[in-house]
């Protein structure tokens, strides 16, 4: 049996912004899982800001790319934006738990 | 058959065979793909979606500690939980272990998945100085705390284990009313044997009841009262009302001026001491686990402190062992065990 396809259709590619913005996402998550287990607070910054705000940034400009499957966009805006919000969470709760001056 | 049945036959025949008709023109007609083309859409396809599967299914792996990490710190940040546990646990050792204090700012804590190990270094005053007496370190699995673990620094170990003769051989202490279970003529032997030049900790038996106040007017005066233990209307018997030994509850003599330490002098030390067995008592479990007595009884033993005041029948005093012999004379006591012994440091 033959596969049919119309011509006009197009098969839905990732965008590029929303693929960098999710490896970013990635990386920056890896970096952040070996501080955690080599329970180390000098993560770098690098990693916890700059890199995901670009990662959101790109994962914006995905989500708004026309013809093109939106899923790593989301994935890396997500990641991205998870990386800062854990890591002020983290230092707040820190601070409140057995706080010395 | 009737005419007008087969008519409606021939009809439908007529209208299936231009609909296969048409739909065999759709096929020949339609754009198709080669073999070669529909293989690569495949291999495009499935190379797409298992790239997508194993990026995202390396992401939801690297969200799995961070996760796990952040839901442990919210438990023990959210309502201060790891602060009570660390409380409880400093708290425990002021009125359970006599002579013994810790410095509450150095009370570490090291929050794992979802667990945390409390740590800290426990000091007993011997003559005019602090010793390290122990290594403690607390594991709690969530809020469960497990016995604590143990690196003693003394030469008179505490005993080991979690029983009811351990509880019975750690007793150095008694009340009036219990009988003393070591010849104390040989107890004082201890002291009398040991050279002039060092100094000692003592644990002093009354031969009655006393106010806290009225102790240091009875001992001699070139030492110092470390730790009271206070009559709770169980130390007579020793037991709980199931039977179950107890062990001394009390509070240090002296303001402790380190920062942070609930005898800091704000409140006289008889009112912290009450305070502290309130505070135990909403958390006993944690508190027994810590001291890794059987039975504490909290509740029981504050109520017949609050309506009977405080009455002490043990002491710990240390000081210079020729002045601590004095001890053997004073009519108030009644037997003396000795302690940890160092040499001179008596200022």
């Amino acid at each position: 049996m033959e596969l049919e396809i119309k011509k006009k259709s197009k098969r839905k590619l990732q965008t590029l912004t929303g693929f960098i913005s999710f490896i970013i996402g990635l990386l920056a998550l890896t970096v952040l899982n070996i501080g955690l287990l080599i329970e180390t607070v000098d993560i770098p910054e690098l990693f916890l800001f700059p890199l995901p705000f670009l990662g959101v940034f790109l994962g914006v400009i995905g989500v708004f790319t026309k013809n093109r499957s939106k899923q790593f966009a989301w994935w890396g805006i997500g990641v991205n934006v998870f990386i800062p919000i854990f890591f002020v969470l983290m230092m707040g709760l820190s601070w409140t738990i057995n706080a010395k001056p | 058959m009737s005419d007008e049945h087969k008519q409606d036959q021939n009809n439908d025949e007529n209208l299936y065979k231009a609909y296969m008709m048409k739909t065999k023109n759709d096929i020949h007609t339609s754009p198709s793909l080669s073999e070669e083309e529909q293989r690569e859409i495949i291999r495009v396809g499935s190379n797409t979606a298992r790239n997508a599967t194993v990026m995202i299914s390396l992401a939801i792996l690297l969200l799995m500690l961070p996760i796990m990490t952040l839901i442990t710190y919210l438990y023990y940040g959210i309502g201060g939980k790891a602060n009570t546990m660390i409380d409880v646990v400093g708290k425990t050792i002021y009125v359970t272990e006599p002579n013994v204090s810790l410095e509450e700012m150095e009370i570490e804590n090291e929050i794992g998945l979802f667990s945390m190990n409390v740590t800290f270094d426990t000091f007993k005053r011997i003559g005019s100085e602090d010793y390290l007496a122990e290594k403690v370190d607390v594991y709690f699995g969530l809020d469960e705390p497990k016995f604590p673990e143990k690196i003693s620094f003394l030469e008179q170990l505490p005993p080991m284990g979690y029983g009811i003769d351990v509880v019975k051989d750690g007793q150095k202490m008694y009340h009036p009313d219990a009988m003393i279970p070591f010849n104390t003529i040989e107890a004082e032997d201890v002291l009398n044997n040991l050279p002039d030049g060092t100094v000692a900790e003592a644990y002093l038996s009354f031969s009655e009841l006393m106010k806290p106040n009225e102790i240091e007017k009875a001992l001699p005066k070139e030492m110092e009262v470390r730790w009271l233990a206070v009559d709770t209307g169980l130390e007579a018997k020793q037991l709980d009302k199931e039977g179950v030994p107890i062990t001394p509850i009390g509070y240090p003599a002296q303001v402790d001026p380190t920062t942070w330490s609930p005898f800091d002098g704000d409140q006289t030390n008889e009112e912290v001491f009450l305070d502290i067995l309130k505070f135990l008592e909403k958390n006993e479990q944690t508190a027994e686990i810590v001291s890794q007595i059987k039975s504490l009884e909290i509740q029981d033993r504050r109520k017949y402190v609050e309506d009977n005041g405080i009455q002490v029948y043990g002491a710990v005093v240390t000081g210079p062992v020729p002045e601590l012999r004095k001890l053997e004379q004073v009519k108030e006591v009644r037997a003396i065990n000795v302690g940890e012994v160092k040499l001179w440091n008596w200022k």
